[in-house]
């Protein structure tokens, strides 16, 4: 089949330079290769390739971006998504920085996958896929999400990283991530994760605009991927600082978790102490808080074969004494 | 005549379904070892009676076990050699197997590997913590070319195609058997007639009149014929389209017959074939082909394809496009198309695009005997491509 397709590929790339009659019979092949079934993997090659030359002579072409679309469709829509060798078929050029600003105008969602899961399974692509941050942000107020796209955009994001948000708009991607609720089945892998959501709740809107579930979600991946995550004690405590002042007790109920669990083993006393009076204060606010908080904890010690620190069990146990005084 | 063939498919089916071939075969192999045994039973015995006689007994007997083993060895690496046995037919069966196995694994670990590969640079690297590369586009391209058309395989192909040519003429012209005929004439749509070594002319007007014979003088069809009309029909469309492949004079010696059934005839494989010269044109032809007509068979749809893209190469400078591009503006979708089929309908986009189908294309795929004869029709014209073919 290799020799047939590239005999194809030549073919295709040659009417486009080719007389109008022959360019006509384009989009009639594209038509007729999207409704092929069982559709081979290298077809993602061929169609990436054409997506390219596409761009490079809309002139010659009548509704060149609908050609495009439709080349996105019959290489990557039938590509499982948990299959990812397309790295080593596919060339990227300039022109495919064109694909970005085509995909995004037509508001078609599955286009838009297609754009991601090629850019997002080539491990050469990650210039082109950071290029889509700002796109992303808000994308969620104009297409609804299929849970294809919306899977494909959980792996950009792991992908793209924090740092790109940042500069395309923190508050609006904030709101992208409160629409995607993502969960753990969702994400490849913890760690870029927590990484991100560190960095979001640590940003200037964060503790305001990011979902509860989101705070939950990071005491989730904060537990196993604690020994390779690095946290800022003088960021965290501000943060801590805004959670009260907005008294949103159950986020500090959270991220006084997260923070225990990844607080270094060498933190000193008086860090400890900072925690310990924001945590009375928490527990006092919130006594349910109590037992939450030593469940996390326990779990945690139990994973990394970790002990509690004493601090942390003496501020538990004044907690659970006041509460029972109060109760009497 | 229909009960008897019904009659001899009953038992042409009962021998299949209880594998007679089998025991007859192991009935040589039976006489083989006994044979052995008793040579060898007989050097033994005459051991202990006179040794020089012995010792001329255990000669002959191993001179016939080395030439027993030549002619496996021999029957097993070539399928044209006339001494077949079944050791060397079980022998190269059992060859291939194992060659298919080494084949797959080592295509199985370059897959692994590039699974791997790619695991470890998208989804290991980050938790070590390192922060993900600044990789500027690059052009990147892995396209592994695919082996060529070998030319044993091209010889083995064309000694077949020359072999069969020969012997469906033959039958056609001397052999009044219906099933011989049948058989014949089913060939008949399939064999790459014209080619080069192929010096047969096929009894075309034969084939005409056999299926104008399945046709009452109302041009309806007898009851019980519909299979041999099908077939006749297929090989009066193959061997015109084959002529016109060679040239378009060439074509006027196998004319399409003016005949015409009534409609509706009995099945949509049958009709798609409806014969009426003029309004069949190519352009006609390949806008249909294209569209799918939902309700066909496999094996028609794979048949008629590999005839479309004969006719579309045939008629490729003189193809009316607008017509062409008319006809395929409607798609429709409901119709899978078997894989074969599929890439035959590649093929043809080539040519309607307007590109010269190479040699790269000459490749002989995973199908049934008619289809890959395009490949190799080509490859006939090209025989540079043999020559200049490099093994390693």
């Amino acid at each position: 089949m290799g020799p047939i397709l590239g005999q194809l590929s030549k073919a295709d790339l040659s009417a486009i330079d080719g007389t109008p009659t022959q360019r006509e019979f384009i989009p009639c092949m594209l038509k007729d290769l999207v409704n092929w079934e069982n559709r081979p993997e290298d077809l993602a090659g061929i169609a990436y390739e054409w997506c390219s030359v596409i761009y490079e002579n809309p002139h010659h072409l009548q509704n060149w971006e609908g050609l495009l679309l439709l080349c996105l469709k019959f290489g990557f829509r039938h590509l499982d998504l948990q299959h990812q060798p397309i790295g080593g078929w596919v060339t990227h050029t300039e022109h495919h920085r064109g694909l970005i600003d085509v995909v995004f105008k037509s508001q078609e969602g599955e286009a838009i996958a297609d754009v991601l899961h090629v850019w997002s399974a080539s491990h050469t692509a990650q210039t082109l896929l950071s290029l889509c941050a700002g796109h992303l942000i808000d994308l969620h107020s104009f297409v609804p999400f299929s849970p294809r796209l919306r899977q494909l955009i959980i792996r950009s994001i792991e992908l793209i990283g924090y740092k790109k948000f940042e500069e395309a708009g923190v508050e609006m991607f904030i709101g992208l991530l409160n629409h995607l609720q993502v969960t753990i089945e969702d994400i490849d892998f913890g760690f870029p994760w927590a990484n991100l959501l560190l960095d979001t709740i640590q940003s200037s809107g964060g503790t305001k605009h990011l979902s509860h579930w989101y705070w939950e979600f990071l005491v989730e991946l904060a537990a196993p991927e604690s020994p390779w995550l690095e946290l800022d004690f003088v960021r965290s405590l501000r943060t801590i600082t805004s959670l009260t002042e907005t008294k949103q007790w159950s986020k500090l109920e959270c991220w006084m978790g997260s923070v225990w669990m990844l607080l270094p083993r060498q933190a000193d006393a008086m860090a400890e102490g900072e925690l310990g009076r924001s945590m009375l204060l928490l527990f006092h606010q919130r006594p349910g808080a109590v037992q939450k908080l030593e469940q996390w904890m326990e779990q945690w010690g139990q994973t990394h074969d970790r002990d509690i620190p004493e601090s942390y069990k003496q501020i538990c146990k004044q907690a659970r004494e006041a509460a029972q005084q109060n109760a009497l | 005549m229909i009960e008897r063939c019904g009659d001899r498919q009953r038992k042409c089916d009962g021998l299949e379904k209880w594998p007679l071939h089998f025991f007859v075969e192991s009935l040589p192999v039976m006489l083989q070892v006994a044979l052995l045994l008793l040579a060898c039973g007989l050097c033994r015995h005459m051991w202990s009676i006179n040794a020089p006689v012995a010792r001329t007994l255990t000669g002959l007997t191993g001179l016939g076990v080395v030439f027993y083993i030549g002619i496996v060895i021999a029957g097993m690496s070539s399928y044209a050699c006339p001494f077949q046995t079944p050791a060397s037919n079980a022998l190269r069966g059992s060859w291939k197997k194992v060659r298919h196995g080494i084949t797959s694994s080592v295509v199985h670990s370059e897959r692994m590997l590039s699974q791997v590969q790619q695991m470890w640079k998208r989804r290991v690297r980050p938790l070590r913590h390192q922060s993900p590369p600044t990789i500027l586009l690059e052009n990147v391209q892995v396209r592994r070319s695919e082996p060529w058309l070998k030319p044993q395989d091209l010889a083995i192909i064309r000694r077949t195609n020359t072999d069969d040519a020969r012997c469906v003429s033959w039958i056609l012209r001397n052999i009044t058997d219906p099933e011989a005929l049948d058989a014949a004439i089913r060939l008949a749509g399939e064999i790459r007639w014209f080619d080069d070594g192929v010096n047969v002319t096929p009894p075309y007007d034969l084939i005409v009149s056999t299926f104008e014979a399945c046709l009452d003088s109302t041009k309806t069809l007898y009851p019980g014929s519909r299979g041999r009309a099908y077939y006749s029909v297929r090989a009066i469309l193959w061997i015109h389209v084959l002529a016109t492949c060679k040239s378009e004079e060439f074509a006027r010696i196998f004319p399409l017959p003016r005949i015409k059934f009534t409609t509706p005839v009995p099945d949509p494989d049958l009709e798609h074939l409806y014969i009426s010269d003029g309004i069949w044109s190519a352009d006609l032809r390949i806008g249909l082909f294209l569209r799918t007509e939902p309700g066909h068979t496999p094996l028609h749809s794979q048949w008629i394809s590999n005839l479309i893209l004969h006719d579309s190469w045939a008629n490729r400078t003189g193809l009316n496009y607008k017509t062409i591009l008319y006809l395929v503006s409607v798609h429709k979708t409901e119709t899978i198309i078997p894989l074969n089929t599929t890439l035959n309908r590649l093929l043809v986009w080539c040519i309607l695009l307007g590109s010269p189908v190479e040699e790269e294309v000459l490749k002989v795929h995973d199908k049934s005997y008619s289809s890959p004869s395009f490949a190799v029709a080509q490859i006939t014209h090209c025989p540079s491509l043999v020559t200049a073919w490099d093994p390693s």
